[in-house]
């Protein structure tokens, strides 16, 4: 496995992990060194429903606000959390056998592998993800190091958007799908601040001091709304403040010539 | 009274929802209008007949408590009127000289005002404000 792989898997460990502590089974989450994804696809997911082959395992959603965690208990055995990765899962506790879950439908048994990149078994994103969808993949859509912390912030930016509306929704999925493409077309940008605009749409700023502002709100659609803010070369303590609109494919290529990436990028 | 203007010399207090705030930083995403919004909702401090930055701050608490989902990380920021719109006003293309207006809701929340002439695409103006943001505490008690 590259180092880089390694890196994306442990990112994605961190954030089971948190999970986990999330739903209070801190003490039953054992450390591993090497994670993966199970080679053989489940057919069907089900969620609190008992696994005909193991008459005693149960499983269910670790939380509201992990669906994509869920949690499988062994009669009075061990709990394990795993993770939906399309029809996959990934296995994110130790010592979990083969046979521990399997499809209701198919019947078909998680195979758990302890090495290999996930970047050749990503399924292709289509518009009707869900946010938490989209969130569990940045740990293998992106190639940047900090997607621990992004999937972190991401799902406590969803957390406190569904608790903050009445109707539960969450981040708009289209904005952070399209959030989440801009940063893999420029994996060399820094990690931005994200935060959530009123119309649920995500908000990403690279900021150095006041006068150094590189924002991109990512609405619904493929178009964007821009603003930057840089110091006025030739006037010493004046600032350039410009914004705009345009579409996401050609955001770069207007904001390069201002110097963002002197600020926005490593 | 409705429609009165905030003084310069006076102060607002905006709800900044936790999804607004990364770390201690309030985001220009806090005064940002929602498609169609006429005016961003704010409470003019004076008007509360407090006796001190605390006591005006612990009624906010107060009014947000029974009208909004409050969540854990959600901060108030404190705006002076005078300080936020000469800042738009000197760093937007148009010189433009947002409207800070006094409109009650009546019985709950007498201290309501709106921050007018701005829209729901200006984002260069939120960061503008987001920029004048004086001090800021817990939005819950």
């Amino acid at each position: 496995m590259t180092e880089e792989a390694r890196e994306q898997l442990f990112g994605q460990y961190l954030t089971a992990k948190k999970a986990v502590a999330a739903y209070g089974l801190s003490e039953e989450f054992e450390e591993e060194q090497n994670i993966g994804v199970a080679a053989n696809s489940l057919a069907a997911w089900a969620t609190d429903t008992r696994i005909e082959h193991q008459s005693n395992t149960h499983i269910r959603t670790v939380s509201r606000d992990y669906l994509p965690f869920i949690c499988a208990t062994a009669g009075a055995g061990k709990t394990y959390i795993f993770v939906r990765y399309g029809t996959d899962l990934l296995k994110t506790s130790a010592n979990l056998r083969a046979t521990l879950v399997t499809s209701g439908a198919a019947a078909t048994p998680m195979m758990a592998v302890q090495s290999g990149s996930m970047a050749t078994q990503q399924p292709p994103t289509t518009d009707d993800q869900t946010v938490e969808e989209i969130i569990w993949r940045v740990g293998t859509t992106l190639t940047v190091k900090y997607t621990a912390k992004l999937t972190a912030r991401l799902i406590e930016l969803q957390r406190a958007v569904q608790e903050e509306e009445p109707d539960a929704r969450g981040i708009t999925s289209n904005s952070l799908q399209h959030f989440i493409e801009f940063l893999k077309a420029y994996p060399k940008l820094k990690y931005p601040t994200i935060s959530i605009t009123p119309e649920r749409n995500i908000y990403a700023s690279w900021k150095a001091g006041s006068d150094r502002l590189f924002s991109v709100h990512f609405l619904h659609d493929a178009n964007i709304r821009f603003v930057v803010f840089r110091p006025n070369d030739r006037h010493p303590g004046k600032t350039v403040r410009l914004s705009g609109a345009a579409t996401l494919d050609v955001l770069m290529n207007i904001v390069e010539p201002l110097g963002v990436l002197s600020w926005a990028a490593e | 009274m409705k429609g009165q203007i905030v003084p310069d010399s006076d102060h607002v207090a905006r709800y900044c929802k936790a999804s607004t705030v990364e770390g201690s930083q309030i985001q220009a995403t806090a005064f940002m209008l929602r498609d169609r919004e006429e005016y961003l909702s704010v409470n003019w401090l004076e008007d509360l007949n407090r006796s001190d930055r605390k006591s005006e701050i612990s009624a906010l608490q107060e009014i947000y408590s029974r009208k909004l989902s409050i969540g854990t990380a959600a901060q108030i920021a404190v705006l002076n009127v005078g300080t936020l719109r000469t800042k738009v006003a000197s760093e937007t293309h148009d010189t433009r000289w947002l409207r800070v207006l006094h409109d009650p809701i009546l019985p709950e929340d007498p201290s309501h005002s709106g921050i007018y002439n701005f829209s729901s695409d200006d984002e260069i103006i939120a960061e503008l404000i987001a920029q004048t943001v004086l001090e800021r505490y817990p939005a819950k008690r």
